[in-house]
């Protein structure tokens, strides 16, 4: 088995995957290929080495010498990339004592979004984050301030799953009346049973246990219409992780997603009062799960001795993370807005 | 020898100045009231009163005085300065409103009711702006403990019962607290505030606002919107939110629910007794007195 190597069918040199135009792009003799060229030189995997690699997962022997996987020693973090891009520092605590290790385990991801944005945008849209946001830092959003700032593949579980079964809500109905001398009110106890139905489709768990679940969850949606065949030449330039939340450990939070959903979604079948759940017999089955890869941009942005981590969905551009707020702003902000306020209230008290 | 005497003298008529200035500092100085008598050659009444048997009494225990003095206390219980400073805001209220206003007290009430001397009082006097006699007259009754304002004219009109009760209730405790001035000098601005505003139409809430209470209703919904706009403003700056729902990946032409039908399993019903408190604000109630002049008016004990 060859090594990948994305080297330019022209020129020899190495290549990068260009999300602006979704080709890959020789920075040296200015060639453009498409995943189509790329696979006629065989610079990428074609589809029959895919489904080769897919039914030999467990000979992991072919597979470790496509990628490398960077270690490192002060987190324990994994990271993939291909033999061209060199990972100089852990995109996860930023230690640069990382090790080169050529191991790779476990399966190979069915599907990936490639990059749609560049290292540009990620920079552009950090900028703008003071937007609409007063208790911002001043200087916060300055581009100055980003330490790091790095593309990766990010691996996710998707879950296809179906939800049915029985539920049964209370929920109370109140009517009220008055004669002359008595209020009435009269409070009607309801049981509901409700059967229910439904499928859930690519339901995503964050395959990484070193990214936050919340901030992955920040990032949705994605959209799946963006989602191809895998292919390690998308890789190129950028950096991947490896998964190391099994597959049936990160069920357990698509299942609690879908669960809430289908209650709700059933709940909503009963109009004008407030149901509360008082049986649970849904059950749910898992149809099929993936592993994917989708492109997020990291950046690590240190301000004031202290480090944030904000994320941009490579797809979307949707930019998340928590941004501190400055005390100053925010008290002067409560004053100024009271004043006000208190102004407004006073004449309007006075002139009813 | 000489100077022996004029020493004596000398210190005579110190002792005398020290004395004199004592006496008068401890005693306030009050001005007498001047009063006319009444007799049955003449009864000393406005035009358009007829004597008749049952009011003949009545004119003659009323006291016949100066109209344009407008402080009459004969219970003594106004300084010559306190009298200054009523007079100068009276004389304001009569000049801006066009009604009339005087202050009586007394320490014996020689009729059967605030209501009847301060009726009496008025109507047997020249007092009142116009032909309907608009004014006012507010009494101290120290025998019965009351204070009680009589209304005439286009004064009924603008102090309705309410206005009425509410005047005398912000103002009875000093009278309580023996502040007569304080009492009285409240009592002249909350009229004048009510006259500011003309006649009653609901708008009267302006007038029986206090400040203080006003200001801390403000501030709680001011700290209230203050709290909620910067609960909006801080969360903007939070763009990490954990997903606990599926909606997005929920594909909706697959769902299925079927209603298993809907049981009554509980019913209570719960009463309350509704207190019906009667509104304020309304009209001005009427009464005439032994003259037949119609009257509007309230009283408060302290």
């Amino acid at each position: 088995m060859e090594a990948l190597d994305n080297k330019c069918p022209a020129c020899g040199a190495k290549i990068d995957f260009n999300p602006k135009n979704q080709k890959w792009d020789c920075k040296y003799c200015g060639s453009k290929f498409t995943l189509e060229e790329m696979q006629k030189y065989q610079n990428a995997s074609s589809k029959e080495e895919n489904k080769k690699e897919e039914t030999k997962k467990s000979t992991k022997k072919e597979e470790t010498e496509d990628l490398d996987v960077y270690h490192c020693k002060n987190c324990g973090a994994e990271v993939m990339a291909d033999e061209n891009t060199t990972a100089t520092f852990c995109v996860y605590c930023g230690s640069t004592a990382i090790l080169k290790e050529k191991i790779m385990e476990g399966t190979i991801p069915t599907q990936i979004i490639p990059f749609k944005n560049v290292k540009q945008d990620a920079i552009e849209k950090f900028k703008q984050l003071s937007k609409n946001r007063p208790l911002m830092p001043k200087f916060f959003n300055d581009s100055k301030n980003i330490e790091k700032i790095s593309g990766i593949y990010i691996p996710f579980w998707t879950y296809d799953l179906n939800v049915s079964g029985n539920i049964d809500f209370n929920y109370n109905r109140i009517t009220t009346w008055s004669d002359s001398h008595y209020q009435y009110t009269k409070t009607d106890t309801y049981l509901s049973k409700r059967n229910s139905h439904m499928n859930f489709e690519k339901v995503l768990v964050d395959g990484s246990s070193r990214f936050d679940d919340d901030l992955m969850d920040s990032l949705e949606p994605f959209h799946y219409k963006g989602l191809v065949e895998y292919n390690h030449a998308y890789l190129s330039g950028f950096l991947a992780e490896k998964y190391d939340v099994d597959e049936k450990k990160a069920i357990e939070r698509a299942e609690k997603r879908a669960m809430n959903t289908a209650i709700e979604t059933t709940r909503k079948t009963i109009t004008g009062a407030v149901a509360t759940v008082s049986k649970n017999k849904l059950n749910i089955k898992k149809i099929k799960n993936d592993y994917i890869l989708l492109p997020v941009w990291m950046v690590n942005v240190k301000y004031k001795d202290k480090t944030y981590t904000f994320a941009m969905n490579g797809q979307t551009g949707k930019m998340v993370g928590n941004i501190p707020l400055s005390m100053k702003r925010t008290v002067a902000f409560s004053i100024l807005i009271f004043s006000i306020v208190e102004v407004i209230t006073c004449i309007v008290l006075y002139m009813i | 020898m000489y100077c022996a005497i004029y020493d004596i003298r000398m210190k005579r008529i110190k002792f005398l100045i020290i004395l004199l200035s004592f006496i008068f500092l401890i005693t306030p100085v009050y001005a007498s009231t001047n009063t006319k008598q009444r007799s049955e050659n003449d009864y000393l009444i406005p035009n358009g009163i007829e004597v008749t048997e049952t009011n003949k009494n009545n004119i003659l225990t009323t006291p016949a005085i100066d109209e344009t003095e407008k402080i009459y206390d004969f219970a003594n219980l106004f300084s010559d300065y306190e009298e200054e400073k009523l007079l100068r805001q009276i004389n304001t209220y009569i000049d801006q409103y066009k009604m009339d206003l005087a202050v009586v007290t007394v320490n014996e009430n020689n009729k059967n009711s605030p209501q009847e001397y301060a009726d009496d009082f008025y109507d047997y006097n020249h007092f009142g702006k116009g032909n309907n006699r608009d004014g006012i007259l507010f009494l101290i009754d120290m025998q019965n403990r009351e204070i009680y304002m009589t209304t005439t004219g286009n004064a009924i009109r603008m102090y309705n019962d309410h206005r009425i009760d509410f005047s005398l209730k912000k103002v009875y405790k000093n009278m309580t607290n023996k502040d007569y001035y304080k009492g009285t000098s409240e009592y002249i601005e909350i009229i004048s505030k009510y006259a500011n505003l003309g006649l009653p139409s609901g708008q009267d809430r302006r007038v029986e606002k206090d400040i203080l209470s006003t200001l801390l209703f403000s501030s709680i919904i001011s700290l209230i919107i203050t709290i909620i706009i910067m609960i909006i403003l801080i969360s903007k700056n939070k763009l990490v939110n954990k997903q606990e729902t599926a909606e997005q990946y929920l594909q909706k032409e697959s769902i299925q629910i079927n209603d298993l039908g809907n049981t009554l399993i509980n019913s209570n019903t719960v009463r309350h007794y509704i207190d019906h408190d009667t509104s304020s604000g309304g009209g001005s109630s009427t009464h005439s007195g032994s003259s037949g002049i119609s009257h509007g008016g309230g009283g408060h004990g302290f």
